[in-house]
Protein backbone atom coordinates (compact mmCIF):
# COMPACT_ATOMS: atom_id res chain seq x y z
CA UNK A 1 0.00 0.00 0.00
CA UNK A 2 1.42 3.40 -1.02
CA UNK A 3 0.67 6.49 1.03
CA UNK A 4 -1.83 8.42 -1.03
CA UNK A 5 -4.27 9.12 1.74
CA UNK A 6 -3.78 12.82 2.25
CA UNK A 7 -2.89 13.88 -1.26
CA UNK A 8 -5.11 16.61 -2.58
CA UNK A 9 -7.29 16.09 -5.62
CA UNK A 10 -4.98 18.47 -7.48
CA UNK A 11 -1.91 16.35 -6.64
CA UNK A 12 -3.66 13.07 -7.48
CA UNK A 13 -4.79 14.51 -10.82
CA UNK A 14 -1.28 15.74 -11.61
CA UNK A 15 0.06 12.28 -10.86
CA UNK A 16 -2.31 10.70 -13.36
CA UNK A 17 -0.84 12.87 -16.08
CA UNK A 18 2.87 12.61 -15.28
CA UNK A 19 3.48 8.96 -14.48
CA UNK A 20 2.32 8.90 -10.87
CA UNK A 21 -0.11 6.44 -9.31
CA UNK A 22 -3.07 5.56 -11.56
CA UNK A 23 -6.75 5.68 -10.57
CA UNK A 24 -6.46 1.95 -9.89
CA UNK A 25 -3.55 2.52 -7.46
CA UNK A 26 -5.35 5.36 -5.72
CA UNK A 27 -8.57 3.41 -5.26
CA UNK A 28 -6.67 0.34 -4.05
CA UNK A 29 -4.91 2.46 -1.44
CA UNK A 30 -7.99 4.32 -0.28
CA UNK A 31 -10.13 1.18 -0.22
CA UNK A 32 -7.58 -0.44 2.08
CA UNK A 33 -7.81 2.53 4.43
CA UNK A 34 -11.58 2.45 4.46
CA UNK A 35 -11.62 -1.29 5.21
CA UNK A 36 -9.04 -0.85 7.96
CA UNK A 37 -10.44 2.22 9.71
CA UNK A 38 -14.13 2.54 9.00
CA UNK A 39 -15.23 -0.12 11.50
CA UNK A 40 -14.27 2.44 14.20
CA UNK A 41 -15.04 5.67 12.34
CA UNK A 42 -18.44 4.82 10.79
CA UNK A 43 -17.99 7.38 8.02
CA UNK A 44 -19.47 5.04 5.40
CA UNK A 45 -23.00 3.79 5.01
CA UNK A 46 -22.36 1.96 1.75
CA UNK A 47 -19.01 1.00 0.27
CA UNK A 48 -18.59 -1.67 -2.40
CA UNK A 49 -14.87 -2.06 -3.16
CA UNK A 50 -15.37 -4.14 -6.31
CA UNK A 51 -17.73 -1.64 -7.90
CA UNK A 52 -15.41 1.23 -7.01
CA UNK A 53 -12.41 -0.67 -8.40
CA UNK A 54 -14.30 -1.28 -11.64
CA UNK A 55 -14.99 2.44 -11.92
CA UNK A 56 -11.29 3.14 -11.33
CA UNK A 57 -10.31 0.72 -14.11
CA UNK A 58 -12.73 2.47 -16.47
CA UNK A 59 -11.29 5.90 -15.65
CA UNK A 60 -7.73 4.57 -16.04
CA UNK A 61 -8.58 3.08 -19.45
CA UNK A 62 -10.09 6.37 -20.54
CA UNK A 63 -6.96 8.29 -19.55
CA UNK A 64 -4.73 5.74 -21.28
CA UNK A 65 -6.84 6.11 -24.43
CA UNK A 66 -6.46 9.89 -24.34
CA UNK A 67 -9.95 10.69 -23.05
CA UNK A 68 -9.32 13.28 -20.36
CA UNK A 69 -12.49 14.53 -18.69
CA UNK A 70 -10.72 17.27 -16.75
CA UNK A 71 -9.44 17.96 -13.24
CA UNK A 72 -11.76 15.50 -11.50
CA UNK A 73 -11.02 12.61 -13.86
CA UNK A 74 -10.29 9.60 -11.68
CA UNK A 75 -10.69 11.57 -8.44
CA UNK A 76 -12.54 9.71 -5.64
CA UNK A 77 -15.62 11.52 -4.34
CA UNK A 78 -17.93 10.20 -1.61
CA UNK A 79 -21.62 11.04 -1.45
CA UNK A 80 -23.87 11.83 1.51
CA UNK A 81 -26.60 9.23 1.83
CA UNK A 82 -29.45 11.58 1.02
CA UNK A 83 -28.24 11.90 -2.60
CA UNK A 84 -29.57 9.48 -5.22
CA UNK A 85 -27.19 7.15 -7.03
CA UNK A 86 -29.09 5.08 -9.58
CA UNK A 87 -29.57 1.46 -8.53
CA UNK A 88 -28.45 1.97 -4.93
CA UNK A 89 -30.48 2.68 -1.80
CA UNK A 90 -30.87 6.27 -0.62
CA UNK A 91 -31.33 5.38 3.01
CA UNK A 92 -30.99 8.84 4.61
CA UNK A 93 -29.61 6.88 7.59
CA UNK A 94 -33.19 5.99 8.46
CA UNK A 95 -35.34 2.92 8.84
CA UNK A 96 -38.22 5.05 7.53
CA UNK A 97 -36.96 4.93 3.93
CA UNK A 98 -37.58 1.17 3.90
CA UNK A 99 -34.81 0.27 1.44
CA UNK A 100 -35.83 2.80 -1.22
CA UNK A 101 -33.60 2.31 -4.27
CA UNK A 102 -32.93 5.33 -6.48
CA UNK A 103 -34.09 5.00 -10.07
CA UNK A 104 -31.83 7.73 -11.42
CA UNK A 105 -28.69 9.64 -10.53
CA UNK A 106 -29.08 12.98 -8.78
CA UNK A 107 -27.99 15.98 -10.85
CA UNK A 108 -24.73 16.26 -8.89
CA UNK A 109 -23.93 12.60 -9.57
CA UNK A 110 -24.57 13.12 -13.28
CA UNK A 111 -22.18 16.06 -13.24
CA UNK A 112 -19.53 14.19 -11.24
CA UNK A 113 -19.69 11.23 -13.62
CA UNK A 114 -19.43 13.56 -16.62
CA UNK A 115 -16.33 15.06 -15.00
CA UNK A 116 -14.84 11.57 -14.65
CA UNK A 117 -14.99 11.37 -10.85
CA UNK A 118 -15.03 7.98 -9.14
CA UNK A 119 -18.05 7.64 -6.86
CA UNK A 120 -16.62 5.96 -3.77
CA UNK A 121 -19.82 5.22 -1.86
CA UNK A 122 -22.39 6.65 0.51
CA UNK A 123 -21.42 8.51 3.66
CA UNK A 124 -23.10 8.63 7.03
CA UNK A 125 -25.48 11.45 7.93
CA UNK A 126 -27.84 12.53 10.63
CA UNK A 127 -31.20 10.91 9.89
CA UNK A 128 -32.76 12.82 6.98
CA UNK A 129 -30.02 15.43 7.51
CA UNK A 130 -31.54 16.69 10.76
CA UNK A 131 -31.64 15.92 14.46
CA UNK A 132 -28.15 15.01 15.59
CA UNK A 133 -25.80 12.09 16.20
CA UNK A 134 -28.10 9.20 17.11
CA UNK A 135 -27.57 5.75 18.54
CA UNK A 136 -31.06 4.45 17.70
CA UNK A 137 -30.67 4.33 13.91
CA UNK A 138 -29.83 1.37 11.62
CA UNK A 139 -26.14 2.36 11.85
CA UNK A 140 -24.15 4.10 14.60
CA UNK A 141 -23.15 7.75 14.11
CA UNK A 142 -19.86 8.76 12.50
CA UNK A 143 -17.04 9.72 14.82
CA UNK A 144 -14.43 12.46 14.68
CA UNK A 145 -11.06 11.33 13.26
CA UNK A 146 -9.23 13.74 15.58
CA UNK A 147 -10.68 11.96 18.58
CA UNK A 148 -13.15 9.12 18.19
CA UNK A 149 -14.92 10.14 21.39
CA UNK A 150 -15.99 13.40 19.78
CA UNK A 151 -18.70 14.51 17.37
CA UNK A 152 -17.60 15.03 13.74
CA UNK A 153 -20.30 17.64 13.19
CA UNK A 154 -23.33 17.21 11.07
CA UNK A 155 -25.44 16.51 9.36
CA UNK A 156 -22.88 15.60 6.65
CA UNK A 157 -20.95 13.77 9.35
CA UNK A 158 -19.57 10.85 7.35
CA UNK A 159 -18.46 13.12 4.53
CA UNK A 160 -16.46 15.18 7.01
CA UNK A 161 -15.06 12.22 8.92
CA UNK A 162 -14.07 10.40 5.73
CA UNK A 163 -12.24 13.33 4.13
CA UNK A 164 -10.43 14.11 7.41
CA UNK A 165 -9.37 10.46 7.83
CA UNK A 166 -7.91 10.34 4.33
CA UNK A 167 -10.54 7.99 2.90
CA UNK A 168 -11.09 10.30 -0.09
CA UNK A 169 -10.06 13.86 -0.98
CA UNK A 170 -13.57 15.12 -1.72
CA UNK A 171 -17.09 14.49 -0.50
CA UNK A 172 -20.54 15.82 -1.19
CA UNK A 173 -22.65 17.15 1.66
CA UNK A 174 -25.78 19.22 1.99
CA UNK A 175 -26.29 22.40 3.98
CA UNK A 176 -29.66 23.67 5.24
CA UNK A 177 -28.53 25.32 8.47
CA UNK A 178 -24.79 24.63 8.30
CA UNK A 179 -24.56 20.90 7.60
CA UNK A 180 -21.56 21.14 5.27
CA UNK A 181 -19.74 23.77 7.31
CA UNK A 182 -20.31 22.13 10.70
CA UNK A 183 -18.47 18.88 9.88
CA UNK A 184 -15.81 20.90 8.07
CA UNK A 185 -15.29 22.94 11.24
CA UNK A 186 -15.34 19.90 13.52
CA UNK A 187 -13.04 17.78 11.36
CA UNK A 188 -10.53 20.45 10.29
CA UNK A 189 -11.54 20.75 6.63
CA UNK A 190 -12.72 23.21 4.04
CA UNK A 191 -16.50 23.18 3.71
CA UNK A 192 -18.16 25.24 0.99
CA UNK A 193 -21.86 26.05 0.87
CA UNK A 194 -22.38 27.69 -2.50
CA UNK A 195 -24.85 30.42 -3.31
CA UNK A 196 -28.42 29.14 -3.00
CA UNK A 197 -29.50 27.78 -6.38
CA UNK A 198 -26.02 27.46 -7.86
CA UNK A 199 -25.88 23.66 -7.56
CA UNK A 200 -28.92 21.58 -8.50
CA UNK A 201 -30.69 19.63 -5.77
CA UNK A 202 -32.55 17.32 -8.13
CA UNK A 203 -32.33 13.83 -6.70
CA UNK A 204 -31.39 15.00 -3.20
CA UNK A 205 -33.85 14.13 -0.43
CA UNK A 206 -35.05 17.55 0.77
CA UNK A 207 -34.98 18.87 4.30
CA UNK A 208 -36.25 22.42 3.67
CA UNK A 209 -36.32 23.50 0.04
CA UNK A 210 -36.05 27.23 0.61
CA UNK A 211 -32.75 26.63 2.45
CA UNK A 212 -31.24 23.42 1.03
CA UNK A 213 -27.88 23.65 -0.78
CA UNK A 214 -25.52 20.95 -2.04
CA UNK A 215 -21.90 21.65 -1.11
CA UNK A 216 -18.50 20.05 -0.85
CA UNK A 217 -15.93 19.06 1.75
CA UNK A 218 -12.22 18.93 1.02
CA UNK A 219 -8.84 19.33 2.69
CA UNK A 220 -7.74 22.32 0.59
CA UNK A 221 -9.33 25.43 -0.83
CA UNK A 222 -8.33 24.67 -4.41
CA UNK A 223 -9.90 21.23 -4.15
CA UNK A 224 -13.11 22.90 -2.96
CA UNK A 225 -13.02 25.04 -6.10
CA UNK A 226 -12.38 22.09 -8.40
CA UNK A 227 -15.38 20.30 -6.96
CA UNK A 228 -17.62 23.34 -7.23
CA UNK A 229 -16.58 23.91 -10.85
CA UNK A 230 -17.80 20.41 -11.64
CA UNK A 231 -21.11 20.80 -9.80
CA UNK A 232 -22.25 24.19 -11.04
CA UNK A 233 -24.85 24.29 -13.79
CA UNK A 234 -28.42 25.25 -14.53
CA UNK A 235 -30.88 22.40 -14.15
CA UNK A 236 -34.55 22.70 -15.13
CA UNK A 237 -35.18 19.82 -12.71
CA UNK A 238 -34.52 22.11 -9.75
CA UNK A 239 -36.92 25.09 -9.63
CA UNK A 240 -34.35 27.14 -7.69
CA UNK A 241 -31.48 26.46 -10.09
CA UNK A 242 -29.65 29.58 -11.24
CA UNK A 243 -26.83 30.17 -13.70
CA UNK A 244 -23.42 31.17 -12.39
CA UNK A 245 -22.00 34.37 -13.87
CA UNK A 246 -18.61 32.68 -14.18
CA UNK A 247 -17.17 29.50 -15.65
CA UNK A 248 -14.19 28.94 -13.33
CA UNK A 249 -14.36 29.76 -9.64
CA UNK A 250 -10.58 29.32 -9.43
CA UNK A 251 -9.86 31.97 -12.04
CA UNK A 252 -7.91 34.09 -9.53
CA UNK A 253 -6.21 32.48 -6.56
CA UNK A 254 -3.44 35.05 -6.31
CA UNK A 255 -2.43 35.63 -2.70
CA UNK A 256 -2.46 39.45 -2.83
CA UNK A 257 -5.65 40.76 -1.24
CA UNK A 258 -4.91 44.45 -1.90
CA UNK A 259 -8.12 46.35 -2.52
CA UNK A 260 -10.31 43.69 -0.92
CA UNK A 261 -12.40 44.86 2.04
CA UNK A 262 -13.12 42.33 4.74
CA UNK A 263 -15.80 42.90 7.38
CA UNK A 264 -15.04 41.18 10.68
CA UNK A 265 -18.32 40.21 12.38
CA UNK A 266 -17.02 40.16 15.93
CA UNK A 267 -20.35 40.52 17.67
CA UNK A 268 -21.39 37.01 16.62
CA UNK A 269 -18.78 35.48 18.95
CA UNK A 270 -18.12 38.35 21.37
CA UNK A 271 -21.66 39.62 22.16
CA UNK A 272 -24.41 37.45 20.67
CA UNK A 273 -22.61 34.34 21.89
CA UNK A 274 -19.35 33.99 23.76
CA UNK A 275 -16.91 31.75 21.98
CA UNK A 276 -14.28 29.57 23.55
CA UNK A 277 -11.21 31.83 23.95
CA UNK A 278 -9.21 29.57 21.64
CA UNK A 279 -11.79 30.05 18.89
CA UNK A 280 -11.85 33.82 19.47
CA UNK A 281 -8.07 33.97 19.29
CA UNK A 282 -8.10 32.00 16.04
CA UNK A 283 -10.53 34.52 14.57
CA UNK A 284 -8.36 37.49 15.57
CA UNK A 285 -5.37 35.71 14.08
CA UNK A 286 -7.31 35.17 10.84
CA UNK A 287 -8.10 38.89 10.68
CA UNK A 288 -4.39 39.64 11.15
CA UNK A 289 -3.42 37.22 8.37
CA UNK A 290 -5.94 38.72 5.95
CA UNK A 291 -4.45 42.17 6.70
CA UNK A 292 -0.99 40.72 6.15
CA UNK A 293 -2.15 39.55 2.73
CA UNK A 294 -3.06 43.12 1.85
CA UNK A 295 -6.77 43.10 2.70
CA UNK A 296 -8.46 45.93 4.57
CA UNK A 297 -10.15 44.46 7.65
CA UNK A 298 -12.83 46.49 9.44
CA UNK A 299 -15.35 45.59 12.12
CA UNK A 300 -18.89 45.36 10.83
CA UNK A 301 -22.27 44.58 12.37
CA UNK A 302 -25.02 42.29 11.11
CA UNK A 303 -28.37 41.64 12.84
CA UNK A 304 -28.03 39.48 15.96
CA UNK A 305 -27.41 35.76 15.54
CA UNK A 306 -30.66 34.87 17.30
CA UNK A 307 -32.71 36.45 14.51
CA UNK A 308 -30.95 34.36 11.86
CA UNK A 309 -31.17 31.22 13.99
CA UNK A 310 -34.88 31.61 14.72
CA UNK A 311 -35.73 32.25 11.07
CA UNK A 312 -33.66 29.26 10.01
CA UNK A 313 -35.30 26.96 12.53
CA UNK A 314 -38.89 28.09 11.84
CA UNK A 315 -38.39 27.61 8.09
CA UNK A 316 -36.52 24.33 8.50
CA UNK A 317 -39.04 22.89 10.95
CA UNK A 318 -42.08 24.01 8.94
CA UNK A 319 -40.81 22.86 5.56
CA UNK A 320 -39.33 19.68 7.04
CA UNK A 321 -42.60 18.77 8.70
CA UNK A 322 -44.46 19.34 5.45
CA UNK A 323 -42.14 16.84 3.76
CA UNK A 324 -42.33 14.24 6.52
CA UNK A 325 -45.88 14.75 7.81
CA UNK A 326 -47.40 11.71 6.10
CA UNK A 327 -44.63 9.39 7.35
CA UNK A 328 -44.70 10.88 10.84
CA UNK A 329 -48.45 10.26 11.02
CA UNK A 330 -48.19 6.73 9.64
CA UNK A 331 -45.01 5.35 11.21
CA UNK A 332 -43.41 7.68 13.74
CA UNK A 333 -41.64 4.70 15.25
CA UNK A 334 -39.51 4.36 12.12
CA UNK A 335 -37.61 7.54 13.01
CA UNK A 336 -34.88 7.93 15.58
CA UNK A 337 -35.79 10.13 18.52
CA UNK A 338 -33.67 13.14 17.51
CA UNK A 339 -34.98 13.43 13.95
CA UNK A 340 -38.53 12.72 15.12
CA UNK A 341 -38.36 15.56 17.64
CA UNK A 342 -36.73 17.95 15.17
CA UNK A 343 -39.30 17.28 12.46
CA UNK A 344 -42.31 17.26 14.78
CA UNK A 345 -41.51 20.83 15.83
CA UNK A 346 -43.08 21.91 12.55
CA UNK A 347 -46.43 20.54 13.71
CA UNK A 348 -46.49 23.25 16.39
CA UNK A 349 -45.71 26.17 14.09
CA UNK A 350 -48.48 28.03 12.28
CA UNK A 351 -48.78 29.63 8.88
CA UNK A 352 -48.41 32.93 10.72
CA UNK A 353 -45.07 31.79 12.15
CA UNK A 354 -43.87 30.68 8.73
CA UNK A 355 -44.83 33.93 7.01
CA UNK A 356 -43.33 35.99 9.85
CA UNK A 357 -40.10 34.07 9.42
CA UNK A 358 -40.07 34.72 5.68
CA UNK A 359 -40.73 38.42 6.25
CA UNK A 360 -37.94 38.64 8.80
CA UNK A 361 -35.77 36.76 6.33
CA UNK A 362 -36.30 39.57 3.81
CA UNK A 363 -35.07 42.10 6.36
CA UNK A 364 -32.04 39.96 7.18
CA UNK A 365 -31.20 39.59 3.49
CA UNK A 366 -31.38 43.37 3.06
CA UNK A 367 -29.15 43.88 6.10
CA UNK A 368 -26.50 41.52 4.74
CA UNK A 369 -26.76 43.07 1.26
CA UNK A 370 -26.18 46.48 2.84
CA UNK A 371 -23.05 45.17 4.52
CA UNK A 372 -21.83 43.88 1.19
CA UNK A 373 -22.03 47.40 -0.19
CA UNK A 374 -19.36 48.31 2.35
CA UNK A 375 -17.18 45.19 2.28
CA UNK A 376 -16.42 42.34 -0.14
CA UNK A 377 -16.03 39.46 2.32
CA UNK A 378 -17.30 38.72 5.81
CA UNK A 379 -15.13 36.99 8.41
CA UNK A 380 -16.90 35.36 11.34
CA UNK A 381 -16.95 32.38 13.63
CA UNK A 382 -18.39 29.10 12.43
CA UNK A 383 -18.52 27.01 15.63
CA UNK A 384 -18.14 28.65 19.01
CA UNK A 385 -16.08 25.84 20.47
CA UNK A 386 -14.27 22.64 19.47
CA UNK A 387 -16.50 19.60 18.85
CA UNK A 388 -18.36 18.10 21.79
CA UNK A 389 -18.10 14.56 23.10
CA UNK A 390 -20.46 12.12 21.42
CA UNK A 391 -21.44 10.61 24.76
CA UNK A 392 -22.63 14.01 26.02
CA UNK A 393 -25.96 14.60 24.23
CA UNK A 394 -26.78 17.71 26.26
CA UNK A 395 -23.52 19.43 25.32
CA UNK A 396 -23.84 18.24 21.72
CA UNK A 397 -27.35 19.67 21.54
CA UNK A 398 -26.09 22.95 23.02
CA UNK A 399 -23.41 23.30 20.35
CA UNK A 400 -26.10 23.15 17.64
CA UNK A 401 -27.33 26.53 18.84
CA UNK A 402 -23.84 27.93 19.43
CA UNK A 403 -22.74 28.57 15.87
CA UNK A 404 -22.78 31.30 13.24
CA UNK A 405 -23.57 29.26 10.15
CA UNK A 406 -27.31 29.88 9.93
CA UNK A 407 -26.99 33.53 8.77
CA UNK A 408 -25.79 32.51 5.32
CA UNK A 409 -28.26 29.64 5.06
CA UNK A 410 -31.02 32.19 5.65
CA UNK A 411 -29.66 34.75 3.19
CA UNK A 412 -28.39 32.30 0.56
CA UNK A 413 -24.90 33.80 0.41
CA UNK A 414 -21.95 31.53 -0.29
CA UNK A 415 -19.98 30.66 2.84
CA UNK A 416 -16.88 28.64 3.53
CA UNK A 417 -15.37 27.30 6.73
CA UNK A 418 -11.71 26.46 7.02
CA UNK A 419 -9.49 25.01 9.73
CA UNK A 420 -7.55 27.62 11.65
CA UNK A 421 -5.57 25.46 14.04
CA UNK A 422 -5.90 22.99 16.88
CA UNK A 423 -7.20 23.48 20.40
CA UNK A 424 -5.17 22.56 23.46
CA UNK A 425 -6.99 19.23 23.45
CA UNK A 426 -6.02 18.55 19.83
CA UNK A 427 -9.39 19.28 18.23
CA UNK A 428 -9.90 21.51 15.18
CA UNK A 429 -10.60 25.23 15.36
CA UNK A 430 -12.13 27.05 12.41
CA UNK A 431 -13.18 30.35 10.87
CA UNK A 432 -15.89 31.23 8.37
CA UNK A 433 -15.78 33.48 5.30
CA UNK A 434 -18.82 34.61 3.32
CA UNK A 435 -19.30 36.60 0.13
CA UNK A 436 -21.93 38.26 -2.03
CA UNK A 437 -24.19 35.93 -3.96
CA UNK A 438 -22.32 34.25 -6.83
CA UNK A 439 -18.98 35.68 -5.64
CA UNK A 440 -17.48 32.21 -5.11
CA UNK A 441 -14.35 33.15 -7.12
CA UNK A 442 -13.57 35.96 -4.66
CA UNK A 443 -14.50 33.80 -1.67
CA UNK A 444 -12.07 31.11 -2.78
CA UNK A 445 -9.35 33.64 -3.55
CA UNK A 446 -9.53 35.06 -0.02
CA UNK A 447 -9.74 31.60 1.51
CA UNK A 448 -6.71 30.47 -0.51
CA UNK A 449 -4.73 33.50 0.65
CA UNK A 450 -5.67 32.75 4.26
CA UNK A 451 -4.77 29.08 3.83
CA UNK A 452 -1.35 29.97 2.41
CA UNK A 453 -0.49 32.37 5.23
CA UNK A 454 -1.91 30.06 7.90
CA UNK A 455 0.42 27.36 6.67
CA UNK A 456 0.06 23.59 6.64
CA UNK A 457 -1.66 21.87 9.53
CA UNK A 458 -1.32 18.27 10.69
CA UNK A 459 -3.71 15.46 9.83
CA UNK A 460 -5.52 13.47 12.53
CA UNK A 461 -2.69 11.54 14.24
CA UNK A 462 -4.56 8.25 14.28
CA UNK A 463 -4.74 8.25 10.48
CA UNK A 464 -1.63 10.23 9.44
CA UNK B 1 -39.20 25.66 28.37
CA UNK B 2 -42.58 24.81 29.87
CA UNK B 3 -45.39 23.79 27.55
CA UNK B 4 -48.79 22.58 28.66
CA UNK B 5 -49.05 18.81 28.19
CA UNK B 6 -52.74 18.57 27.35
CA UNK B 7 -52.58 21.46 24.90
CA UNK B 8 -49.64 19.86 23.13
CA UNK B 9 -51.47 16.53 22.83
CA UNK B 10 -54.59 18.26 21.52
CA UNK B 11 -52.58 20.14 18.90
CA UNK B 12 -50.78 16.95 17.89
CA UNK B 13 -54.06 15.07 17.56
CA UNK B 14 -55.48 17.90 15.46
CA UNK B 15 -52.40 17.55 13.22
CA UNK B 16 -53.17 13.84 12.71
CA UNK B 17 -50.32 12.65 14.89
CA UNK B 18 -52.41 10.19 16.94
CA UNK B 19 -49.77 7.48 16.77
CA UNK B 20 -47.11 9.83 18.06
CA UNK B 21 -49.46 10.96 20.85
CA UNK B 22 -49.76 7.34 22.00
CA UNK B 23 -46.17 6.24 21.49
CA UNK B 24 -43.99 9.35 21.81
CA UNK B 25 -45.62 11.97 24.03
CA UNK B 26 -42.26 13.14 25.35
CA UNK B 27 -41.03 13.78 21.81
CA UNK B 28 -44.10 15.89 21.17
CA UNK B 29 -43.48 17.89 24.34
CA UNK B 30 -39.87 18.46 23.29
CA UNK B 31 -40.92 19.42 19.76
CA UNK B 32 -43.54 21.87 21.02
CA UNK B 33 -41.01 23.47 23.37
CA UNK B 34 -38.53 23.84 20.50
CA UNK B 35 -41.21 25.38 18.27
CA UNK B 36 -42.10 27.88 21.00
CA UNK B 37 -38.45 28.89 21.38
CA UNK B 38 -38.07 29.34 17.62
CA UNK B 39 -41.29 31.39 17.42
CA UNK B 40 -40.25 33.58 20.35
CA UNK B 41 -36.94 34.28 18.60
CA UNK B 42 -38.74 35.90 15.68
CA UNK B 43 -39.69 38.92 17.77
CA UNK B 44 -42.78 41.05 17.28
CA UNK B 45 -45.19 40.98 14.35
CA UNK B 46 -43.90 42.52 11.10
CA UNK B 47 -45.57 45.35 9.22
CA UNK B 48 -48.63 44.03 7.34
CA UNK B 49 -47.30 45.45 4.08
CA UNK B 50 -44.03 43.46 4.24
CA UNK B 51 -43.88 40.96 1.41
CA UNK B 52 -42.81 37.41 2.27
CA UNK B 53 -39.64 36.07 0.70
CA UNK B 54 -39.25 34.86 -1.97
CA UNK B 55 -41.74 37.20 -3.62
CA UNK B 56 -44.30 35.79 -6.02
CA UNK B 57 -43.29 36.38 -9.64
CA UNK B 58 -45.48 35.60 -12.61
CA UNK B 59 -43.95 33.92 -15.60
CA UNK B 60 -43.61 35.77 -18.88
CA UNK B 61 -45.97 34.70 -21.67
CA UNK B 62 -44.34 34.47 -25.06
Amino acid sequence: MTDLAFRSAVDIAAGYRNGGPSPIDVIYDLSSRIRQHDPDLHAMIAFEPEAVAAEARLRARELAAGTDRGPLHGIPVAIKDIVDIAGTPTGCASAATDGHVAKADAAVIERLRAAGAIIVGKTNTHEFACGGPSFDLPLPPARNPWNLDHHPGGSSSGSGAGVAAGFFPLAIGTDTGGSVRHPASACGLVGLKPTYGLVSRRGVFPLAQSLDCVGGLSRTVVDAGLLLNALVGVDPGDPSSTAAPWTDCLSDTGKDLSGIRIGYVRHFHEEDLHADPQMAKALDRAADLLREAGGTVVDIRLPPLEAFFSVNRVLLSSEGFAIHAAMLREKPEAYGALARRALLAGAFLSSDDYIRAQKLRTQLIHAVETCFSEVDILLSASSMEPPSRLDDPIETRRTYTRQARTPFSVTGNPALTIMSGLSASGLPLSVQLAARNFAEPLLLKVAAAYEALRGPLPHPPRYA
Amino acid sequence: MIVEHEAVMRAATAAGLDKAVKAFPQDLIAAAAAAKAFRDGLGGPPAPSDEPWPPMRVAAVS
